[in-house]
């Protein structure tokens, strides 16, 4: 699959065998390089035990070195497989249940089984601690969601948007914050991109079933890394029926059958962890209605329709600004910015109406999407200059680069952001003066 | 032939437009009725005046200036002359108490910077604009705001949209007497009203400047130089007010100095570039957004939208650098330039529109952003009781801080 991808990479770009040193590909190797070196975790740069310590003053080390709940509890489900084996996964179900009955607040399902497993098996692979693996794996799925948006915008066909998105993706401050933290939301961002770029691949090779099985393969991942899998759903169904007048592609039959099959997948498999129907259901309902009167899910996760505006304006201002524009401008002919914007729309429609339940973190998704547009408006924009077009485009690439680079400074290396709660990037910011107390 | 009762028709609805707008200004709506900080410095001035005479105000200015180096943080400087003389006029002439005498200039203030708007949009975009722009500022949640509080805001907002369309006036027009000296004097209302009269001075100094690439009318010596006579007539306004420029000078050393010391100013005027964005975001997000979207094209056709980015962008450059000094109150000057530039966004939408729904889709638009604003404006000044409306404050509202 790996060699059809990077065939079809370079058949895309217009790229023969004697021309791949060409400076695009060079530039490309670095952009690559620089934003999987930002990605790396902490520990490697640890004074006693990291390989990378010689090099740590290069790194910008996330100021938070805690942790957060969150991740103590994916280490506990981790080291639960370790110890009763994968086997006893209905019981880790039922523990949880009989837990979260107890509790007044609602607290993260063992269903998230993907990253869970992931992280246990990380651990039993390389003996790292379950709690560093679940770093190490962040970290790496952040890499390769890197790499999964170079590659899906390679395949747009769109002259300058590899190396101009993959710029901005190497830098996106969220991105980079996820991949410093056991946190589950970057790792499920890759999962959603992969089914996102395998629909559009479906469309585009509507007969092509290694296309569909990866799509399959990919909404089955999001459905077994966590519960957001929902508005991933949705929002490609809505790509699918928006094909009706849009025209990405040609939706088939299987491609239907594969939007379905995906998630099927996923959910007949929660339901082997769970042990049945019934634990599934109460492990969901639980946690659905405890966070409801989760004291920090009330103060951290509400607000109006444009929270997720504000919390973006507040990471990625110049980002938001461009996709804002390229939203407003866009035209019926721009199939692949209506791809994106669907995406984002018919997520952000339900997202914003969760009670309680807003979180930039859950934005991560967003991040590629949001950047395709921004880079094109950006070249809108550079169109107006065509004399000076080209170094129009590099240098407000890199301007953008550094102000996403330089928020992230700001938010999570010169402050101690772990949770991305308005209240902490507003302190961060300065907007806020009254450090905020909030604990899950 | 259908040409004439179809105008007729449209200011007649600009009419109604003008009188909702008015209306909402006018009738006290605003949750808390108790004076704020800043009305009762204003309070302070008038009630001197009231005792001392309107010649006394060089005292007035002298005392301040000897009272704020003494003080841990800045108070409102009364160099602010249009608002306290007007409250004091007003007070003179139909007796009401001073708070409610400079409530009803802010309010005056604002309804005028409506029927300005309306006139100036009028003669530079057409009555359809003016018709929906009127009716987007009409439900401006600032406006309406600045209407019911003693801030002098609301009344430096009517003095810079007032320039602002005069300015426009003289570089479409032939600049003559007629427009410039009205001009020349707006500038120095506007310099005698409040502070912030230097970043809309460097705006229109950027207009004049950029006219050459931007091809905005005519600027001729006599309105640059009614310019700089206009704001030099300001400044010879406050030292005449403060009694001398030493003490002018003192003044303003004193308070900004001080500003720096002031844990509210600290607490409340702090941030990033971006900061009037979120700001605007969370008081008009529909406005904000359509805006920024029109912005974002910095492709205008129209000479009035280069013109009104222009004074948004030069203007917004300043204001957002300025340390402890970001303020969702200063951005009323924007109001007017904001929306207009949200309507034009409004009718490239309504571009792709089907044809058929063509015509009723602007209308429709402008009326849900119009219903969102006033929705705010009830929702944070109203229900709320808001008296500054500042970035914690209204978040906090909105249930995103807790």
């Amino acid at each position: 699959m790996l060699n059809t991808a990077t065939s079809s990479l370079v058949l895309a770009d217009s790229m023969s065998a004697p021309r791949l040193f060409k400076p695009r590909l060079i530039i490309l190797a670095i952009i690559l390089a620089i934003g999987a070196f930002l990605r790396l975790p902490p520990e490697l740069f640890r004074a006693d035990t990291g390989p990378l310590h010689a090099i740590e003053s290069l790194h910008p080390r996330p100021d938070d070195q805690k942790g957060g709940y969150d991740e103590r509890l994916y280490e506990a489900y981790a080291k639960a497989i370790g110890t009763n084996g994968l086997t006893s996964y209905p019981d880790i179900v039922r523990a949880y249940i009989e837990k979260q009955k107890t509790l007044p607040g609602s607290i993260l399902p063992p269903l998230r089984f993907l990253y869970i497993f992931s992280a246990y098996l990380y651990h039993a692979l390389f003996g790292t601690p379950e709690r560093t693996a679940l770093h190490y794996l962040s970290s790496i799925f952040s890499l390769l969601t890197l790499l999964l948006s170079a590659l899906f915008v390679s395949r747009l066909g769109r002259s300058g948007y590899t190396l101009g998105v993959t710029a901005l993706m190497a830098v996106a401050p969220t991105q980079l914050h996820m991949s410093q933290h056991g946190l589950i939301d970057g790792f499920f961002t890759f999962w959603a991109m992969l089914a996102l770029w395998s629909l559009w691949e479906s469309l585009r090779s509507p007969h092509d079933w290694r296309w569909l099985t990866l799509y399959v393969f990919a909404l089955c991942g999001c459905v077994i890394t966590k519960e957001n899998a929902f508005f991933v759903w949705i929002a490609l169904i809505g790509i699918i029926v928006a094909n009706h007048w849009l025209a990405f592609g040609v939706v088939t039959r299987e491609t239907v059958i594969a939007t379905l099959l995906g998630p099927l997948l996923g959910v007949a498999v929660l339901l082997i962890l769970a042990g049945g129907v019934g634990s599934l259901l109460e492990t969901y309902t639980l946690s659905v209605s405890k966070n409801y009167t989760l004291d920090y899910a009330i103060q951290t996760g509400d607000g109006p329709w444009y929270r997720y505006l504000v919390d973006l304006l507040l990471v990625s201002p110049v980002v938001l600004l461009l996709g804002i524009g390229a939203v407003f401008t866009i035209r019926l002919e721009q199939r692949v910015e209506w791809f994106f914007v669907l995406f984002i729309a018919v997520s952000y429609l339900i997202m914003c109406n969760i009670k309680y339940g807003m979180n930039l973190r859950y934005a991560n998704m967003w991040d590629l999407p949001l950047r395709v547009l921004a880079f094109s408006q950006l070249l809108s924009l550079a169109r107006l200059f065509p004399r000076a077009q080209n170094w129009l485009i590099v240098g407000a690439t890199s301007v953008l680069c550094l102000i996403e680079f330089h928020q992230y400074i700001v938010l999570a290396v010169s402050f101690p952001l772990y949770e991305l709660a308005t209240q902490y990037l507003m302190y961060a910011l300065k907007i806020l003066k009254v450090t905020p107390q909030l604990h899950p | 032939m259908s040409q004439l009762p179809e105008k007729r028709l449209g200011i007649a609805l600009l009419c109604l437009v003008l009188l909702f707008g008015s209306f909402l200004r006018i009738y006290p709506s605003a949750g808390t009725k108790y004076p704020g900080v800043d009305e009762m410095y204003y309070r302070h001035g008038v009630m001197f005046l009231v005792h001392n005479g309107f010649t006394s105000y060089p005292s007035l200015i002298r005392n301040y200036a000897k009272v704020q180096p003494t003080l841990s943080v800045a108070v409102i400087p009364p160099t602010r002359v249009t608002l306290i003389a007007a409250g004091f006029l007003w007070h003179q002439i139909f007796n009401s108490v001073p708070v409610i005498s400079l409530r009803a200039v802010a309010c005056s203030a604002t309804v005028l910077t409506l029927l300005i708007s309306a006139l100036f949009l009028y003669r530079a975009a057409g009555l359809p604009a003016a018709i929906a722009v009127s009716a987007l500022l009409s439900c401006a949640p600032m406006q309406i705001q600045l209407a019911q509080r003693a801030y002098v805001d609301g009344v430096f907002a009517f003095t810079a949209i007032l320039t602002l369309w005069l300015l426009w006036e003289n570089m479409r027009g032939t600049s003559s007497l007629k427009w410039v000296v009205p001009y020349g004097a707006s500038v120095a209302l506007m310099v005698v009203t409040k502070e912030n009269a230097a970043f809309v001075f460097v705006g229109i100094l950027s207009i004049l400047a950029c006219n050459r690439w931007l091809k905005i009318g005519k600027v001729g010596l006599n309105l640059v130089i009614a310019t700089f006579v206009g704001a030099l007539a300001g400044v010879a306004m406050l030292v005449i007010a403060s009694g001398g420029l030493a003490t002018l000078i003192q003044v303003f050393q004193a308070n900004i100095s001080k500003t720096y010391a002031t844990p509210y100013v600290i607490q409340t005027g702090d941030g990033p570039w971006f900061r009037y964005i979120l700001d605007l975001i969370a008081m008009s997000p529909l406005v904000t957004l359509l805006a920024l979207a029109a912005l974002g094209r910095l492709n205008f056709q129209e000479a009035i939208s280069r013109y009104l980015a222009l004074f948004l962008a030069v203007t917004y450059l300043l204001m957002s650098n300025l340390r402890y000094g970001i303020s969702l109150r200063y951005t009323a000057i924007w109001d007017l330039p904001l929306r207009y530039l949200a309507f034009t966004q409004v009718v490239l939408i309504a571009v792709s529109v089907p044809p058929r729904y063509r015509t009723i889709f602007i209308p429709v638009a402008i009326a849900i952003v119009c219903t969102v604003d006033l929705s705010h404006y009830y929702f944070f000044f109203v229900q709320n009781g808001t008296y500054d409306p500042t970035a914690t404050e209204i978040l906090r509202q909105l249930n995103i801080v807790k």
